[in-house]
């Protein structure tokens, strides 16, 4: 099976397909399922962290489940900035890695 | 103690009696319809939230843009939405969901909302007269309202399998 570090990239290249206006795509540690946060033109602020999940779709090239975050540029700068907080175990803003 | 998966089912319960509301009243009050619609995607979305695993009760409770947030994270889902027609076919409820969010009364700023009369300089305004996207679902000459909740219909229908 591909490992999830792959996954999720292929999964931030077609999300920036999805929606132009995203401009980072970051990647939280796990190692059973694909946990993505992006930042995007395209969302509204909402102050909060929404994680939704999705079930893993093999019939579609996505063999593990994922949660998505989807944050707006100042909603991700309040991340980064300490005043929202990421979903638990995510671990912290600096931790998570950019792919796209 | 409840887990977080049984409040998700009982928001996804709720959600479905809200929806079985909306399609009993019809337009016949178009402010009511409007308000009722905004509840099923509003539980809708706190059912999704709380089945991610990744939110605290509380959290998920108090969240007042789910429901856009749940869209915009479903059409990003490569192929998630073709058993409900493909996400281009649902582009005017989409902004319909949106719309109703943004009338909530918590985030309307004393504006035009779905619930309380607002004032403006012209005078008081009310929902069943005065707000715009419940006329738009009101109107007789415009299908929006059957759309919205027959989208609202396939999103429960598929819910367990796009939020497991």
């Amino acid at each position: 099976m591909k490992p999830i570090s792959e996954v999720a990239r292929e999964l931030a290249d077609a999300h920036r397909v999805e929606d132009p206006q995203t401009r980072s795509v970051f990647l939280a540690e796990s190692d059973s399922e694909v946990r993505l946060v992006e930042v995007s033109g395209s969302v509204g602020d909402s102050g909060e962290v929404l994680p939704f999940r999705f079930a893993a779709r093999p019939d579609l090239g996505v063999p593990y489940a994922s949660v998505v975050v989807l944050l707006s540029e100042d909603d991700w700068r309040r991340i980064e900035r300490g005043e929202l907080e990421l979903p638990q175990g995510w671990g912290r803003p600096e931790a998570l890695k950019k792919i796209a | 103690m409840a887990t977080d998966r049984d409040w998700a089912d009982g928001y996804l319960a709720q959600a479905r009696a809200d929806l079985a509301a909306a399609r009993h009243l019809g337009t016949a009050e178009c402010s009511v319809l409007a308000m009722l619609l905004q509840m099923v995607f509003e539980k809708l979305a706190k059912a999704a939230l709380l089945r991610s695993g990744a939110i605290t009760f509380a959290a998920a409770r108090s969240s007042h843009k789910g429901a856009s947030r749940m869209i915009a994270a479903m059409r990003l889902q490569r192929g998630l939405m073709t058993p409900m027609g493909g996400p281009h076919v649902w582009h005017a409820a989409f902004e319909v969901v949106e719309a109703l969010e943004r009338a909530q009364p918590s985030l309307a700023q004393g504006g035009a909302q779905l619930e309380y009369p607002w004032e403006e300089t012209t005078g008081i305004k009310w929902p069943e007269r005065d707000l715009v996207i419940a006329a738009r679902l009101g109107n007789a000459r415009s299908n929006l309202a059957a759309h919205v909740s027959k989208f609202a219909n396939q999103l429960d229908r598929h819910f367990d399998s796009i939020f497991p």
